[in-house]
């Protein structure tokens, strides 16, 4: 680690008095707490296979209402980074993986486990997991206000080839065909549109209900299309019992032959999760999966990958970290939130009050830097939390699903009541529960609906504007330096996408 | 009929649909445009997109047969549309009750009296944690919870 938390040699005076600035407002003893519990409740999330941080975001969102908007950011960004670190668990010790990110570590750190190294493999994964963790902190800090000074310059076109960009990245990055993924995306902009228009304010397909004149809720719809249509899909397979790798977990610390092995991994997953992070589309699972491959690519002995190589652990494990870090830049410095999970971030945001984007940094630095901050608050608590608490995750995963699964769906069910009182809400809630779980089926992936979703209003209003601006000239999208930019890149990549393949992976 | 084609479907009508409503509300024209005119737009595009999913669907057979049960998640579905509409008639305690109680009887927990003791601890406790400790409204109904 080269970046010491007063690296005056990395950052001026003034960014090491707002880091400082946003310490005291993060640790400051609600936040602090918010920050635990978000942690806490994040790691429980991860280490349960049935429930993503997707659906864990939607759930405690509605909870929020009535927190600060501070605290209730702190506390859902908590669940994301904690997540990662309690998916590495399930991997290691059931051979399913907590969360979507580390499946790749179930191939190294299963074997690791059955060669009696379970409590090395844990270990290894925490500390890379807190090293990517901090670089990608200290990564935020120096990029985020870089490019939010570069936004505050974007107009109305620019952002509507901005928006359509990052739209069509998440879209081409998803799984499967690529038709359905921009078929989706199209979905999930025409859904945003429900409720009154953002600039006459006339209602739209709303069919003379109340309930839709405020347009659809975030929390129903992607609480139905991640949380309940994934409880529908685990609920048709078979309920078998997940066998747990009983084993005494000795040698948490990593030996000093283990360090060796796995610095270089840990570096080389940190850097590429959190370059990759920051594109649009990419998540948190495609750097585990390339830096994993990078590994057995340069390792000297690339058989023993797959047979319980520690770096096989710790390069994915660093780089899912560092991609839940990096995923924040676009969201915080550009308003774009470049995931799913993200989509939600940003819905607390709105919710609160808040705009995330270039303004966020000068019209709420408390926000900014509190959050930022207390991520690496966050890191710290949870590499101290979650190596002593692997005995009590554990036993939690001997928890059968049968009885599992209407706890999850009942508090799916609560949060969505809780946000207007409105039964409707439950009912919209299990409708895009049945959509998503009929969909993903049928091979359409509902990420870039989301997207689509959250994203619709802001953009339809750019545009709408741009047009406006322009009278009516389309070209006004090629003429600005910025949107023919986004524009280019974005029909590269659509043109890209439909070439003929040669194989559907 | 395979699952993609049917998807396939619904969202080309879903497009025809939202572009046929958006069409009654004012398109307005490029210089001026109005409430309809990026939904109608939306919409056409996503019916275009369905064209090739249309000529694609039901080539190839992705989903590998191992014995699925679709009909639970069917019975769940109505399980928590039922909840939905009952949980304010009835109180969020004893809505919960029946819920949770289905639910574990589908998902064939065999000893009746542990389901019974489960669902009712389940919704008393969430009933404590939700509304005593977070102070989330829930619905009273007639008897008291």
């Amino acid at each position: 680690m080269c970046l010491s938390p007063g690296g005056f040699g990395f950052f001026d005076m003034e960014t090491v008095r707002e880091i400082i600035y946003g310490f005291s407002v993060s640790l400051s003893p609600y936040n602090l707490f918010a920050c635990f519990v978000g942690v806490l409740v994040g790691t429980l999330v991860g280490v349960l296979p049935g429930l993503g941080t997707v659906a864990a975001l939607s759930l405690l969102l509605p909870l929020t209402y009535k927190m600060e908007a501070l605290p209730s950011i702190i506390m859902l960004a908590g669940i994301y980074y904690g997540a990662q670190y309690g998916g590495s668990t399930t991997s290691i010790l059931v051979n399913i993986p907590g969360e979507s990110s580390s499946v790749v570590t179930c191939l190294d750190g299963y074997q690791m486990a059955l060669q009696g190294r379970a409590g090395c493999a844990l270990g290894i994964a925490a500390f890379g997991s807190f090293i990517a963790g901090t670089v990608s902190v200290f990564g935020i800090i120096l990029l985020a206000p870089y490019l939010g000074k570069l936004a505050v310059k974007f107009d109305a076109p620019d952002y509507t080839c901005l928006f359509l960009l990052g739209l069509t990245m998440v879209a081409y990055l998803s799984r499967g065909s690529k038709f359905k993924a921009f078929a989706m995306a199209t979905v999930g902009l025409l859904l945003g549109t429900i409720g009154l228009d953002p600039m006459m304010g006339s209602p739209r397909f709303t069919f003379g209900t109340v309930t839709l004149m405020d347009g659809l809720d975030l929390a129903p719809v992607a609480m139905g299309l991640f949380g309940i249509a994934e409880v529908f899909l685990n609920l048709e397979k078979d309920l078998k019992k997940q066998d747990v790798f009983k084993t005494t977990l000795k040698g948490l610390f990593p030996r000093l032959s283990d360090w060796k092995a796995s610095l270089g991994a840990i570096g080389r997953g940190t850097f590429l999760g959190f370059f990759l992070g920051i594109l649009p589309g990419v998540g948190a699972i495609i750097p585990t999966f390339i830096s994993y491959a990078v590994e057995r690519k340069i390792s000297k002995h690339p058989e023993r990958f797959g047979q319980g190589a520690i770096e096989g652990v710790a390069a994915p494990e660093s780089a899912n970290n560092a991609a839940t870090g990096g995923a924040l830049i676009p969201l915080l410095s550009l308003g774009i939130p470049p995931n799913v999970t993200m989509a939600l971030l940003m819905g607390a945001f709105i919710i609160h009050g808040l705009r995330p984007g270039p303004l966020l940094l000068t019209e709420h630095p408390d926000v900014f830097w509190g959050v930022v901050t207390s991520m690496y608050t966050g890191n710290v608590m949870l590499l101290v939390l979650n190596l002593p608490l692997i005995p009590l995750w554990v036993r939690l995963l001997r928890v059968p699903y049968p009885y599992l699964f209407p706890l999850i769906i009942l508090f799916c069910a609560l949060g969505v009541y809780s946000i207007k009182s409105d039964y409707m809400d439950i009912v919209i809630m299990a409708i895009f529960g049945f959509m998503g779980y009929f969909m993903r089926k049928g091979g359409f992936e509902p990420a870039p609906l989301i997207l689509g979703f959250v994203l619709g209003e802001r953009m339809e209003e750019a545009f709408r504007q741009s047009l406006i601006l322009a009278r009516g000239d389309l070209t006004i999208f090629f003429r600005r330096p910025m949107a023919a930019l986004f524009l280019v890149t974005t029909i590269l990549i659509i043109l890209s996408g439909f070439l003929p393949r040669r194989k559907e992976r | 009929m395979p699952q993609n084609l049917i998807t396939s479907i619904l969202l080309l009508s879903f497009g025809g649909f939202m572009a046929w409503q958006a069409g009654k509300l004012s398109l307005g024209t490029v210089h001026m445009p109005g409430p309809g005119f990026f939904p109608f737009y939306l919409g056409i595009i996503l019916v275009l997109l369905n064209i090739p999913i249309l000529f694609t669907a039901g080539k190839k057979n992705t989903t590998t047969e191992e014995e699925l049960k679709p009909q639970r998640v069917f019975l769940t579905l109505l399980t928590l549309l039922l909840y939905a509409f009952i949980v304010e008639n009835l109180g969020y305690v004893p809505a919960t009750f029946l819920f949770v109680l289905v639910l574990l009887q589908l998902a064939t927990v065999k000893n009746v009296l542990f389901i019974l003791v489960l669902s009712f601890g389940i919704s008393l406790l969430s009933y404590g944690l939700f509304k005593e400790l977070l102070g989330v409204p829930l619905p009273r109904g007639v008897w008291f919870f």
